[in-house]
């Protein structure tokens, strides 16, 4: 009912002319964004949980469920309490209280992923892009505070955000805010771990820390949430119960005037054998213009550990660049502040069984997304093969001539491919394995082990270690499930061999890339491209 | 079907069909993006962070506001800014050491002087204009949050209140004197104080305020000074910190203390409730009506809720003015008129 | 579909960086003009209230007066015209320096002597009372028409009036305080307690008062001032104890007369605990005398384990369920003593009438929550009321 007075109420606004201000007019187009924000928040309100320690409502914090699968967020310091055994419980609106389990956590980021069994059927909120925020736009919080919540319907609050791209220390390493979200919604103990959303619904951001002075802990209008682009690198090893340490540089930088200059470079880093040098100007970094000490911490913050990065800097006023992975920081040290607590005894960053079990379910649901995209469900079987043709251009080929290149892959192979065979070879057994490969029952020896981002689209990485045959690294599209690249080591040479894909067509029912990229070790070998492709019966 | 049930029904379909789009058009963009407007972000441009050492309770940084190209600030009275070497860093990330030109005792108010030029700025303007419920946003560096470029923060909410306040800081009178505007948003944090509060179109109509409580709630207050009183600081010349006004004279010349003829009970301790014990003869209360027994509400406009704020009330008179004496006198509420005197 | 496309066309909502701009603005002016519209329909229906005397109260505690930590001022505060006949509604913190005189400003600047009814000490409430017969009450919002995320204009005089302070923000909860009270996120403080929660037509969504999450003393929930965390009674809360408030009778949070511990679970509740799953509880230390705990047999060592039926697993559950019954209401109790279980409905009793007073104060101030564990560690102060031991029997 409300969003047909909504809509309504819209047509009502639109037809009238811009500059006629009377009380009718205005009272309507308050009412036209008072209805469609009454209209969002009932939309968005059943995604939002009260989360507690198991058995016990006193205290606690906040979540939100992101998919119909039940998998939510919520702040790493809110279920940091509950790591013993992983289970917590989730108060849902409408007063039910059902069991929760805890996933992955990232204490460094402050971020957590939990899970719950979803018995009714409920719309979760989408994922929203926080590079596309802007400082002014409206928010949403919502989130328990002060643990109002009986019967877990939970408080709406509603502000602006105040500053984007925020550094807020932490304390011994865990809980560092980096180019995190300013606002001043409303937001107080208790909100921790809940959803930040945008008008549209969208979640950008999840509520975390306030600024607090004299005035005890109380919101003084200052409230930070991590920003959803943030978390959603961490994500693929979040659902798979993965502890996700953060990523370090292996250099540290300093201001000088207006310019950032690298400082100090770890011996044994990645940035130092690329010849990164004490005094370069730093001008990018992962994406991010550079123009403070505090822009290169707010985006290393972001990262987790070995990312892709690409360094940009300049020496001598010639601009150069290059690419690496960003090495671990250390998990922060969880121990007691009080000297006569005794120390835990068990490891909050131990495996456990509930993770070992989110591994493979996180693995499932890969495989399940995977044959979605690929569209191989029902298509690809025993007798079906595909191949492809194309053109291959050797990397650094100047005359632009490529050599022709054919892609075979063949259904329900048995055949064990030598591990010493081409590598084109041991690819195409790699996606014939995949294709064939039941998503309820993948094989065993798969396990997620990291997140990455594969020409900028964030993957989980699976790997897949097998009798006999070198480690294979499968990196499947975190959000569609589309396989972007495979690695594994040539069992002849010792090299690592790297597949990258694009370019997605259809190809009858299915739906596979048809351009490649291939690296041998970390240098690109060559380009293919696939122009014709075709699914046959063999 | 009739062919005209048809065309009403394809009629309803198109309808419809216009009402969908609409409503895309218009919800979507009166809820889904509501921007902060360009002039906003140009004034954000013009504040700039200041920073100095910590002083007792003062925190040791706030906010300010150029308001000329050649480097004046403008910013709230405090201990920072008294100081020597206060930093500046404007919205592009430069560093300035500033000099304290000018200061307002009254209006809380200093003005800065850095050494740069070319610089954007901002010009205060009358707030007469801004009514309760209006939009306004205010701009600075509260908890320091920004550092070097960073952008400042930015908080919103509506004018709700123009009004005169007695405050208290840190728990001692403040000295600030005259109306505010108090505003719906919280800037009653350190760092705030010095930023400007604009209107939805970008005019600096005001000067966030330092943190105070007000007396009548023993809470915090939102507020900022008005851009009237910000022209008149800037316009003003006068080089030094500026002395309270003399006390006014009276247009008839003599300027006695006041006289009213009531002597109130008073049992030796603070805290006593202002009860007339006594009316003079032939006494400007006298003349009023003011009886025995009467309790004292207001003075002028000014509550009255003890015998220390009936003496305070009563210093301000002028012999000559013609004030409202509020009184309680059994079940009912009074308002007299009383021609103060000047004690002889 | 020509028409469709040439009125979308001349559509004023551009979908430029402009347009937007200029949408949001039309948008904000049309929300002042409808703030002030709808403080123009309450204001003749909002009171200024003043007093005089009174003084800053102080809690009894074993070793004397401690003080509060919140300094209360004596400025103005804010009442609601709730007939025209001369009933207004108010928050009882405009009260808790318990002033000799009150005094009503009427939005016309008329002032009237008011005299104070009644209080109710669980919804946070003052009626009182002036002579006049033209007053202009003020509308309320159904309860019903309620909805989360409407705005929510919180008025108040505590800066003087008669215009009043108005903050601006949504309805963020519909029910809290087991329904007492509905939450904004408009700033609530003592500006505004005993003020108008209005929506944007100005009909009154509810009376701003201070609360905590459960129970709490006179000053509870006023930490929270400005927080975006408020709360206002809704009328139908209001109107069920209207009369008795009329009547000048005062609703205060019923006691059971008993004092709580935090439970110690031994090995073997640790045992009973697997089988029983419900054996969790809160654990009686200590029983007042008189008191309707003593009238029902209770003893130290028993456990509360459910109220009317609702399971009660700690002292924090059982002081939330109670924070909200007032004396006089009747309460069934599940206790379970050792082994055993069995029930109890007793009448939920006024502090004041629960075990000897030990110190004699000239205005008792309205009791916190019983044996509160955090006041407990905070003051160090023992519990008033007097432990006895029981004998071993039911």
């Amino acid at each position: 009912m409300s969003s047909v007075i909504s809509i309504a109420a819209a047509v009502f606004v639109g037809l009238l002319p811009v500059d006629q201000s009377d009380s009718a007019t205005d009272r309507a187009r308050v009412v036209a964004a008072q209805s469609a924000r009454v209209e969002t928040i009932q939309r968005l309100v059943p995604s939002v949980v009260c989360l507690f320690n198991k058995g016990d409502q006193a205290g606690g914090g906040s979540g939100v469920l992101i998919d119909k699968d039940g998998y939510g967020l919520t702040n790493f310091h809110v279920v940091a309490g509950m790591l013993k055994d992983h289970q917590g419980d989730a108060g849902l609106v409408g007063g039910r209280l059902v069991d929760m389990e805890i996933l992955g956590i990232d204490p460094g980021g402050d971020v957590a992923m939990f899970r719950i069994d979803p018995k009714e059927r409920f719309n979760p909120a989408p994922l929203g892009d926080s590079n596309e925020l802007a400082v002014g736009d409206y928010t949403l919080a919502m989130g328990n505070p002060f643990g109002l919540a009986e019967d877990y319907a939970p408080t709406i609050t509603h502000g602006i955000i105040s500053g984007l791209h925020r550094f807020q220390a932490g304390v011994r390493g865990a809980l560092t805010y980096t180019d995190c979200i300013q606002v001043d919604t409303s937001i107080n103990p208790g909100n921790s771990g809940g959803p930040l959303f945008d008008m549209s619904g969208r979640l950008i951001g999840i509520n975390g820390r306030i600024a607090v002075e004299e005035r005890n802990r109380v919101n003084v209008g200052v409230g930070f949430a991590i920003s959803i682009n943030q978390v959603k690198r961490f994500m693929p090893m979040l659902r798979a119960g993965l502890v996700t340490p953060h990523a370090t540089a292996g250099f540290t930088v300093r201001d000088q005037a207006l310019r950032v200059l690298v400082d100090e470079i770890e011996d044994r880093a990645a940035a130092r054998t690329a010849g990164l040098q004490h005094g370069d100007e730093l001008i990018r970094f992962a994406g991010r213009d550079i123009h403070s000490a505090n822009d290169f911490l707010n985006i290393l913050g972001t990262l987790p550990a070995e990312w892709p990065v690409e360094v940009v800097f300049r020496r001598d006023g010639e601009v150069r660049r290059f690419n690496m992975r960003s090495a671990a920081m250390p998990l922060p040290k969880l121990t007691r502040d009080a000297p006569n607590q005794p120390r835990p005894a068990f490891d909050p960053y131990g495996p456990h069984p509930v993770t070992t079990k989110a591994n493979r379910r996180a693995v499932r649901r890969a495989m399940e997304l995977f044959h979605k995209a690929a569209g191989s469900t029902g298509v690809w079987h025993d007798g079906v093969g595909l191949r492809g043709v194309g053109e291959r251009t050797p990397a650094g080929a100047h005359d632009g001539k490529g050599e022709a290149v054919s892609w075979r892959i063949a259904a329900g192979s048995d055949e064990s491919i030598a591990p010493d065979a081409i590598p084109d070879s041991v690819e195409a057994t790699i996606w014939s394995d995949l294709l064939s490969m039941k998503a309820d029952k993948p094989a065993k020896g798969l396990r997620v082990v990291a997140s990455d981002e594969v020409r900028g689209r964030i993957c989980a990485v699976i790997e897949r270690k097998m009798d006999n045959r070198p480690v294979q690294r499968l990196c499947f599209d975190d959000e569609t499930g589309e396989l972007l690249a495979v690695e594994f080591t040539h069992g002849g040479t010792g090299i690592v061999f790297r597949y990258e894909y694009g370019s997605v067509q259809s190809v009858g029912a299915m739906r596979m890339p048809r351009a490649r990229w291939v690296y041998r070790g970390e240098t690109l070998f060559a380009e293919d491209s696939f122009t014709e492709m075709a699914i046959e019966a063999r | 079907m009739t062919d005209g049930a048809n065309i009403l029904r394809r009629g309803g379909l198109f309808a419809t069909g216009l009402c969908i789009c609409f409503a895309m058009l218009c919800c979507g963009d009166v809820v889904a993006q509501q921007r902060i407007s360009p002039e906003i972000h140009r004034a954000a441009d013009c504040v700039v962070k200041l920073y100095g050492p910590r002083v007792g309770r003062e925190h040791g940084y706030g906010s300010g506001v150029l308001v000329s190209a050649d480097g004046r600030i403008l910013t709230a009275l405090s201990l920072l800014v008294n100081l020597q070497g206060v930093k500046v860093v404007l919205a592009d990330g430069r560093h300035f050491e500033a000099t304290l030109e000018r200061a307002d005792e009254l209006r809380q108010l200093a003005l800065l002087r850095i050494d740069a030029r070319a610089l954007p700025f901002l010009s205060p303007q009358s707030s007469s204009e801004l009514r309760q419920g209006d939009t306004v946003v205010a701009l600075g560096n509260w908890f320091k949050i920004a550092d070097g470029r960073e952008s400042i923060s930015v908080c919103k909410g509506i004018l709700s209140l123009r009004t005169m306040i007695d405050a208290m800081r840190l728990a001692q009178e403040s000295e600030l004197q005259g109306e505010v505007l108090v505003i719906d948003a919280l800037t009653a944090n350190p760092g705030a104080a010095g930023g400007p509060l604009l209107d939805a179109r970008g005019r600096f109509i005001g000067l966030v305020g330092k943190v105070i409580e007000s007396a009548a709630t023993n809470t915090r207050i939102n507020f900022a000074i008005p851009g009237e009183a910000l022209v008149e600081f800037l316009q003003s010349d006068s080089a030094s910190v500026l002395e309270p006004p003399p006390p006014q004279t009276a247009a008839s010349g003599n300027a006695g203390r006041p006289y009213l003829g009531i002597k109130l009970s008073r049992l030796g301790y603070r805290q006593v409730s202002a009860y007339v014990q006594r009316v003079s003869p032939n006494s400007p209360a006298a003349k009023a009506g003011i009886q025995a027994d009467d309790l004292i509400l207001a003075v002028d406009g000014r509550r009255v809720g003890d015998v220390a704020t009936f003496d305070e009330a009563v210093a301000r008179l002028l012999p000559g003015q013609t004030v409202q004496v509020v009184v309680k006198r059994g079940p009912d509420v009074q308002t007299l008129s009383l021609r103060v005197e000047a004690m002889e | 579909m020509n028409l469709l496309v040439a009125l979308l066309l001349l559509s004023p909502l551009g979908q430029t960086q402009d347009g937007s701009v200029a949408q949001e603005r039309l948008y904000e002016e049309a929300t002042a003009a409808v703030v002030r519209a709808a403080v123009a329909v309450v204001s003749p229906s909002i009171v200024t209230i003043e007093t005089v005397g009174g003084a800053q109260p102080v809690r009894r505690g074993a070793r004397g007066a401690v003080s509060e930590r919140f300094k209360i001022a004596d400025g103005p505060s804010t009442g609601i015209i709730l007939s025209e006949d001369g009933l207004i509604v108010t928050s009882s913190f405009n009260f808790v320096r318990e002033p000799t005189v009150i005094t009503v400003r009427l939005a016309d600047d008329r002032r009237l002597v008011a005299t104070l009814l009644a209080r109710d000490h669980i919804r946070r409430l003052a009626l009182l009372r002036v002579e006049a017969g033209d007053l202009q009450a003020a509308t309320w919002a159904p309860r019903e028409e309620i909805v989360l995320g409407q705005y929510a204009l919180a008025c108040g005089n505590g800066l003087g009036g008669p215009q009043p302070f108005v903050s601006l923000g949504i309805v963020s909860a519909l029910g809290r305080r087991n329904g007492l009270a509905i939450q904004t996120d408009a700033k609530t403080s003592p500006i505004n307690y005993g003020g108008a929660l209005v929506d944007i037509d100005g009909r009154v969504l509810g009376l701003i008062v201070p609360m905590a999450g459960s129970g709490g003393g006179a000053l509870a929930g006023v930490d929270w001032y400005d927080s975006g965390i408020g709360f206002a009674i809704p009328r139908d809360r209001i109107d069920e104890v209207l009369d008795r408030l009329r009547r000048g009778e005062d609703i205060e949070p019923g006691k059971i007369g008993i004092v709580l511990g935090p439970q110690e679970p031994g090995l073997l509740d640790d045992i009973l605990d697997e089988l029983l799953p419900q054996s969790r509880g809160a654990r009686i230390t200590a029983v007042g005398d008189p008191s309707p705990a003593k009238s029902a047999g209770l003893e130290p060592e028993d456990l509360i384990v459910a109220l009317d039926a609702r399971p009660i697993s700690d002292l924090e559950a059982l002081l939330r369920e109670l924070s909200d019954r007032a004396a006089g209401e009747r309460v069934t109790l599940t206790v379970k003593r050792r082994w055993r279980r069995f029930e109890r409905t007793i009448t939920l009793a006024k502090s004041s009438e629960i075990g000897p007073v030990k110190t004699a104060a000239e205005s008792p101030p309205p009791q916190t929550d019983e044996a509160d564990p955090a006041e407990k560690e905070e003051n160090g102060e023992e519990n008033e009321r007097p432990p006895t031991t029981q004998p071993n029997s039911n």
